[in-house]
């Protein structure tokens, strides 16, 4: 068991990062609607915790900041929020098969999330009569976002030492 | 001993009973936020603008830094550029002599037109401007955060211009800011017309960069290039707005290229102009002459 001051620093962090990603995409640095967007660092951010160590990723604290995402990016509110608890609920309950693994696997896993979560948001936008995204744009977004997965992982674990438990021998033959 | 484990066993089944009843609960409550949100939108909107400005200090204090590099960028490249300026600014402004010399003829010219045809300065109208303060756009929503709000006189409806062209519409008033969607979002619908041609149609924002044009006839006279202007009907947008020009899409359609400089947009004007009310506008569609044909 890790000590509760460091699970705490670390949701903290989450917390913060989270914050800081959401206040860089609202930069209107190159302003402007174009074909490239932003790629979807959130959920790269969430993903790779989440496959790591998931008690630093409480439920309540992904609803929080996809929730916030929703609301400043002027996004349908509780949509985007809530195929991201599903997903992330559905990814934490998926943990030991993914663990231990290579990490191929666990990246497919991510992309095909991402699919369906971008396919599920799509759908419910058009049966609900909202506007939906333009295909090419959706594209973009899920490539550069899976793209951009590994280099996440990899400073989320090299820098901030965001690293999956040493594998439970003891546990394993108890 | 047996027991005991037994009972650890339970409680953790229990505490997984709950988490996922907690899971659930959460899922159904936010998907009823959406569904609020697409019933009983101006509610919730108003909630999102309230909200929305207790970020704000967060987001200029967070913003700074980006805005202050930025600055210095832009500093920076216009040092590299200014050395061989001198020349060029010799030639502009003779260039600019004659244009000004061609300006005061005009204008002396219309202001004698205009007493000839007793025009009267309605069509002017009064602005505020406002900064950009943040960039809200997503493949699924053009918008941007402007830093003047219900504060400053700014309300829903007003449509927004960067001096060049039609930037967009007022939606979302909050105290200190308010939403402006752009033309390029899908929702956004203007009423056009087309010069030198006098075409109308509609610009239908597609959340691409070039909105589509869609016209009320066939594209005979149409060539890319031809100025795209407000039409003023329905009374959303005031009549003789600049919106951009008419380019070639892809198989036959026809696109916009905004005149906005969405790119580097940093100021814009919003002009206080009412929305003329839904009974009006009804009057008009009951009058207009398709209308009136089928019930001859």
């Amino acid at each position: 068991m890790q000590p509760a001051f460091i699970v705490w620093f670390y949701r903290t962090l989450f917390l913060s990062l989270s914050i800081l990603i959401l206040i860089t995409n609202l930069i209107p640095f190159e302003v402007g609607p174009s074909v490239l967007t932003y790629p979807d660092l959130l959920y790269c951010l969430a993903t790779s915790w989440i496959f790591r160590r998931p008690n630093y990723v409480p439920g309540a604290m992904i609803v929080v900041v996809f929730l916030l995402q929703d609301i400043l990016m002027g996004l349908p509110v509780g949509l985007g929020a809530a195929l991201m608890l599903g997903i992330i609920e559905y990814l934490k309950s998926r943990i030991e098969l993914i663990r231990y693994q290579s990490f191929f696997i666990e990246w497919s896993m991510v992309a095909l999330c991402y699919f369906i979560f971008i396919l599920a948001y799509q759908l419910i936008l058009t049966i609900s009569f909202s506007q939906p995204a333009p295909t090419v744009t959706l594209i973009f977004l899920f490539l550069e976002t899976v793209l951009l997965y590994p280099i996440i992982v990899f400073l989320s674990s090299v820098v901030l030492k965001v690293k999956s438990p040493e594998f439970p021998l003891i546990e394993v033959i108890k | 001993m047996y027991s005991e484990d037994n009972n650890q066993h339970s409680t953790e089944i229990y505490k997984g009973s709950v988490k996922r009843l907690l899971f659930l609960i959460t899922l159904i409550a936010l998907f009823c936020i959406f569904l609020l949100w697409r019933l009983e939108g101006s509610r919730v909107e108003n909630l999102r603008s309230s909200l929305v400005n207790l970020f704000i200090p967060a987001i200029e204090l967070g913003l700074k830094p980006f805005h202050h590099m930025q600055d210095t960028l832009e500093i920076l490249l216009k040092a590299t550029q200014n050395q061989d300026t001198s020349e060029t600014v010799l030639q502009l402004r003779t260039d600019l002599k004659q244009w000004q010399n061609y300006a005061y003829n005009l204008e002396e010219e219309n202001a004698k037109l205009k007493k000839l045809v007793n025009f009267s300065e309605s069509s002017s109208y009064q602005t505020i401007s406002a900064s950009l303060l943040a960039d809200t756009s997503s493949p699924f929503r053009h918008s941007y955060l402007i830093n003047s709000g219900s504060e400053r006189g700014v309300q829903n409806g007003y449509p927004a211009t960067d001096g060049l062209g039609l930037v967009g519409r007022i939606t979302n008033t909050a105290r200190k800011t308010a939403r402006l969607i752009l033309l390029t979002d899908a929702s956004s619908r203007v009423p056009i017309k087309i010069l030198p041609s006098g075409k109308k149609g509609l610009v239908v924002g597609n959340n691409t960069q070039n909105p589509k044009i869609e016209l009320l006839g066939n594209i005979s006279g149409i060539n890319p290039g031809d100025r795209v202007l407000t039409t003023g009907e329905g009374g959303i947008f005031p009549p003789d707005l600049p919106v951009g020009t008419v380019s070639e899409g892809p198989d036959g359609t026809i696109e916009l290229i905004l005149a906005a400089e969405n790119s580097s947009l940093k100021m814009i004007s919003v002009i206080k102009y009412e929305p003329v009310t839904l009974n009006e506008v009804e009057v008009n569609i009951l009058q207009s002459p398709s209308d009136l044909a089928e019930e001859n």
